[in-house]
């Protein structure tokens, strides 16, 4: 969605336009939802999660800066509660992959479905910080400049922190496999 | 020499990964792939994160609950809360120089009260009817300060005035709309 489209509906929602809301949530549920679940592994809570995103988003629209890019915001809220959340949940340790699979065995699993667990279980064992970068890069297809805007940091740290991550991924997808 | 070393590594990882994510100028590209025909362990590194980029690249996007967009509609309010103008009074007061005005003049009614409570006797205190609109006799004064209120409830002057150990605050403001008073 372009950022004239964005800012029509959020002009629509802060007059207390319903319809614009929901447009808003048609468009950014699935990146929000599994923004998330990238960084929580969980749909349930991810579900959660995408829900108290949406409802501080109405809550707050009035303080959303129009000069900035819609997506930056929401994303940055869905990055700030996913860590929250996991603070909360105490789910700061790494899972393991027998945690990941959970008594299923390899040969009841399709391969995607093996990779796609074996990706989400290394993916909890890397620091939220680096998580963050991974999740914008890879599920959400942010460029350097736009991971740069949702996290607010250098665009520099931004590939440092990208380049440590898939280090460190492929130590830890290299440890399952 | 090994620090000159690991700060070459560390341009050419930078431009391994910016290769990977189709963020690399033609410049930056020829330069790579100079560095990579020459250098087996670059390659490697090529190879072993395209890999892990293709591997997350490749993971389908996650599809949320049926239901979810419905339960996020039914939690949000019907309508937005909107934004509370303030009242007279807490219009009144957000504007700074009453608000410091406003304060000045507490403290001063509490010092004067308490100034005043000691020579008083307890019975004084039985009956507070007196206390109750109790207006200060003007007294000769020496205008010190100023202050001019225009705001959109509200208009006049704050005037802080000194005789001789007092300081008077004088407040001359006018309601520009009607004001209701219940007791």
């Amino acid at each position: 969605m372009s950022k004239t489209d964005d800012t029509q509906l959020i002009e629509r929602c802060r007059s207390g336009d319903r319809k614009a809301f929901e447009a808003l949530l048609v468009e950014y549920e699935k990146p929000v939802f599994n923004a998330a679940f990238r960084m929580l592994n969980n749909r349930d809570d991810a579900q959660d999660v995408t829900q108290t995103v949406f409802l501080k988003v109405f809550e707050n629209i009035d303080q959303f800066d129009p000069s900035r890019r819609f997506f930056s915001w929401i994303y940055r809220i869905a990055l700030n509660e996913s860590i929250n959340w996991l603070g909360k949940k105490n789910r700061l340790e790494p899972l393991t992959v027998e945690t990941a699979f959970e008594g299923k065995g390899p040969e009841q699993e399709l391969e995607s479905a093996r990779v796609a667990a074996n990706v989400q279980a290394a993916l909890q064992t890397i620091k939220s910080d680096y998580r963050s970068v991974v999740v914008l890069k890879h599920f959400l297809g942010c460029s350097y400049t736009e991971i740069s805007q949702v996290l607010e940091i250098p665009e520099k740290k931004v590939k440092s922190r990208l380049y440590t991550a898939r280090q460190q991924l492929k130590d830890a997808l290299n440890g399952r496999t | 020499m090994a620090i000159e070393q690991k700060s070459i590594e560390q341009k050419y990882s930078d431009l391994v990964n910016a290769a990977i994510d189709g963020e690399i100028s033609a410049d930056e590209q020829a330069e790579l792939d100079a560095f990579l025909a020459n250098s087996a362990e670059g390659r490697a590194l090529y190879e072993e994160l395209a890999s892990v980029c293709g591997t997350l690249d490749g993971l389908d996007a996650e599809e949320p609950p049926n239901n979810l967009r419905h339960v996020i509609m039914n939690s949000i309010p019907p309508t937005r809360e909107p934004e509370q103008s303030p009242g007279f009074w807490q219009g009144l007061l957000a504007t700074p120089a009453l608000k410091y005005a406003a304060t000045f003049a507490a403290g001063v009614f509490l010092a004067l009260s308490i100034v005043d409570s000691s020579n008083v006797s307890s019975k004084a205190f039985d009956d507070v009817t007196g206390l109750v609109g109790t207006v200060g006799q003007p007294v000769d004064s020496t205008l010190a300060s100023t202050v001019s209120v225009d705001e959109l409830d509200v208009a006049g002057t704050v005037s802080l005035r000194s005789a001789g150990s007092l300081m008077i605050l004088d407040f001359d403001l006018v309601s520009k709309d009607p004001i209701d008073i219940e007791a």
